[in-house]
């Protein structure tokens, strides 16, 4: 300390004794330089204020009718514990079977391997009650590994062994048994509405995966077997459990974008995986593959595991990008508009990047029309170039975006909605809210909702894994007649709509629907 | 006034050295008052979600503060108003010598909760500010282009 105090008095002997004067004046404007800063930043802050104070703002979005509040789900308060216990068989185990299980709590290594987040998404979700008693793969290693995943799961936080299910060779074997009370149905699209419609006239609950059937034919066979049964049909399209659809649905019920004369929607893709190369089990053969029973509706078709296994690829197994994609964003559409089935449909597209064997488009395009609600939707897909869009909706007073996240951008001619906007072309409007606003002092670069995507999303507050909230509704409407959210009236419209798409790529023409009729007509 | 109180330095900056190091500390400064006043003018504010999303060896701690309903109501005041003395005493040059060190203080409980382990989350910019702060403490300015000047020996 002296030793600084020494230097600091030969600095200050150093200056020479004639400017004294000057010295003091300049050392008083150098000590207060701070106030002129102090100044301009309070008038720049004050602007700022007036213009976009965080609460005259999030006032302002609320006179439009945009809050930030989750909307409320009615919720199931009877303890499930006490009903019985709902025995349930899993059928496909391919993609989709394994993670059905999981949300019914079933879990394996392989499971917690494949997302680190599993284990703990999975300790928020209520023991649903309930036993997979029986699971189904035609492809024997598959049923095996449901079998596996299916002899433990999570109760209180801990992972126990429980009885495994039965591994039955089809799932005619597992409805005749009679051990089910309900069905989920994970399988190639080609099977969905035959398994459905004969458990619905065994009054078995279905739970199926989207699409929900392959042709228009099956489509109204299925719809009317579920209405003709007592039977409750989920379709699995875990996007109306979305927070940040239910928020939209909310805000359009509103009327916060105005009319709404057009709705996008797209399907970016860049990767062997998107384009459904998800290879083929080196360990399958004609021994462990049951493939009579796989072609049993096709007709003769060679064995191939390529269709078995990558069966995604050709419509006579699936139903290309329409089925597989659209599908999601047209229930997205349904959820939030009702828009329904459209008066017609054009589509173009072709195969035109992936030379391996197959018979879907890599590049599709597809307009549906509804004159009666003055607006048309279009699809566009590509499997070559990798970009995140939502769904959007362009209303007359501004467009909205629907993803993991809810947007509103102003229409540039809003007076009222382009005030809101701070930044030019970014949204006036963010849900959830947190999103935007997690900071410290400079915001934060990691955002884990944002993050996981559509797989989960808020529930009170909660990340949720949302197949577990749809798997949950559907137990919920067969133990307590409450309402599911994907009805079989929603699956028929999801499967006409996207079929009509594919029809009219298929033929070169444009598809019209005969309501009345209930079929499509080629023009 | 108290040595502990009042910056000193052994050297004597050239006028340039002087400049760009007063410029940065009123940045900074600015920087916090800013982000302080937003806080507080926001009444709905909180720390909470910050709290949350934190994912790294130190979340425990993180957590347990936005969960405890006390702990989180003080974080809630200590942090827009810790914001903004800093700010003011960065600006003005005022007590900066403690004061940074409050500031640095913030800095690296704000650092300890957000970063994760990728190239763009280890260095962020809490992190660039936290050592750019910890300079100014190593390159001191306020007792000559600060109200702490007034109060400096002669």
């Amino acid at each position: 300390m002296e030793k600084q105090s020494q230097s600091e008095e030969t600095y200050q002997e150093a200056t020479p004794k004639v400017t004294v004067g000057n010295t003091k004046r300049r050392n008083l404007i150098k000590g207060l330089i701070g106030l002129p800063f102090l100044g301009l930043f309070f008038q720049h802050f004050g602007q700022v204020q007036d213009s976009g104070n965080s609460d005259n703002y999030l006032e302002a979005l609320k006179k439009l009718g945009l809050d930030f509040d989750e909307v409320e789900k009615e919720k199931q308060l009877k303890p499930i514990g006490d009903a019985k216990t709902l025995r349930i068989g899993v059928v496909g185990l391919g993609w989709r079977g394994p993670d059905l299980m999981r949300s019914l709590g079933y879990i394996d290594d392989e499971l917690i391997a494949e997302d680190p987040y599993t284990l703990e998404e999975m300790k928020v979700q209520e023991d649903l009650n309930v036993e997979i008693v029986g699971v189904c793969d035609l492809y024997s290693l598959r049923a095996e590994r449901g079998a596996k995943i299916g002899s433990k799961k999570l109760i209180g936080g801990k992972i126990v062994k429980v009885t495994p299910p039965i591994i039955y060779p089809t799932y005619r074997d597992m409805l005749n048994n009679d051990r089910i009370d309900a069905i989920m149905i994970a399988t190639a699209d080609l099977w969905h509405a035959e398994i459905a419609i004969e458990a619905s006239k065994r009054g078995v609950h279905v739970y199926c995966e989207k699409p929900m059937t392959r042709t228009i034919e099956e489509a109204v066979a299925l719809r009317k077997a579920i209405q003709q049964s007592k039977v409750v049909f989920q379709l699995g399209h875990q996007n109306r459990q979305q927070a940040s659809y239910i928020k939209a649905k909310q805000l359009l019920d509103q009327g916060v974008i105005g009319t709404v004369s057009a709705i996008e929607t797209y399907t970016d893709r860049n990767s062997d995986f998107g384009a459904w190369i998800r290879g083929i089990d080196p360990k399958a053969n004609a021994s462990n593959v049951n493939w009579k029973e796989y072609i049993r509706n096709t007709g003769k078709v060679p064995f191939d595991l390529d269709k078995f296994f990558n069966w995604q690829k050709y419509f006579d197994f699936g139903t290309g990008p329409g089925g597989n994609q659209f599908t999601h964003a047209f229930d997205g559409v349904n959820q939030v508009l009702g828009v329904g089935i459209p008066k017609s449909a054009v589509a173009l597209g072709g195969n035109y990047y992936f030379k391996d064997p197959r018979d879907i488009p890599d590049s599709y395009n597809v307009i549906y029309n509804y004159p009666d609600k003055g607006l048309t939707l279009t699809y566009d897909c590509t499997l070559k170039s990798r970009f995140d869009r939502g769904i959007h909706l362009l209303g007359t007073k501004a467009q909205m975006e629907i993803g993991a996240e809810v947007h509103v951008f102003p229409d540039l001619y809003n007076e009222a909605y382009m005030n809101l906007q701070r930044k030019e072309g970014a949204p006036i409007y963010t849900f959830p809210f947190e999103v935007e606003k997690v900071d410290g002092i400079s915001g934060a670069t990691a955002n884990y909702y944002k993050s996981r995507g559509l797989g989960t999303t808020l529930d009170g507050g909660v990340i949720v894994d949302s197949t577990y909230l749809h798997v949950k509704e559907w137990i919920d409407a067969i133990r307590y007649g409450t309402k599911v959210s994907c009805d079989i009236q929603a699956g028929f419209e999801e499967s006409v709509t996207f079929i009509m798409g594919n029809l009219a790529y298929q033929n070169g023409k444009r598809v019209d629907w005969d309501e009345t009729e209930e079929k499509v007509i080629m023009i | 006034m108290n040595p502990l109180f009042l910056e000193s330095r052994t050297k004597v900056y050239s006028n340039l050295e002087l400049i760009v190091l007063t410029g940065l500390r009123i940045a900074i400064g600015w920087h916090f008052l800013h982000e302080g006043l937003e806080k507080a003018f926001q009444q709905s504010w909180s720390a909470k979600a910050f709290l949350e999303q934190s994912n790294n060896m130190f979340s425990p701690l993180f957590h347990s503060i936005s969960e405890n309903d006390i702990l989180l109501g003080i974080t809630n005041i200590i942090n827009p108003w810790g914001q903004i003395i800093v700010g003011f005493s960065l600006v003005l040059g005022i007590l900066s010598k403690p004061i940074k060190h409050f500031g640095l203080l913030l800095l690296l409980l704000y650092y300890l909760c957000s970063f994760s382990l990728g190239t763009a989350q280890i260095v962020n910019p809490i992190l660039i500010e936290l050592l750019t702060l910890g300079m100014l403490v190593l390159f001191p300015t306020s007792n000559k282009t600060g109200l702490d000047s007034f109060f400096e020996k002669t």
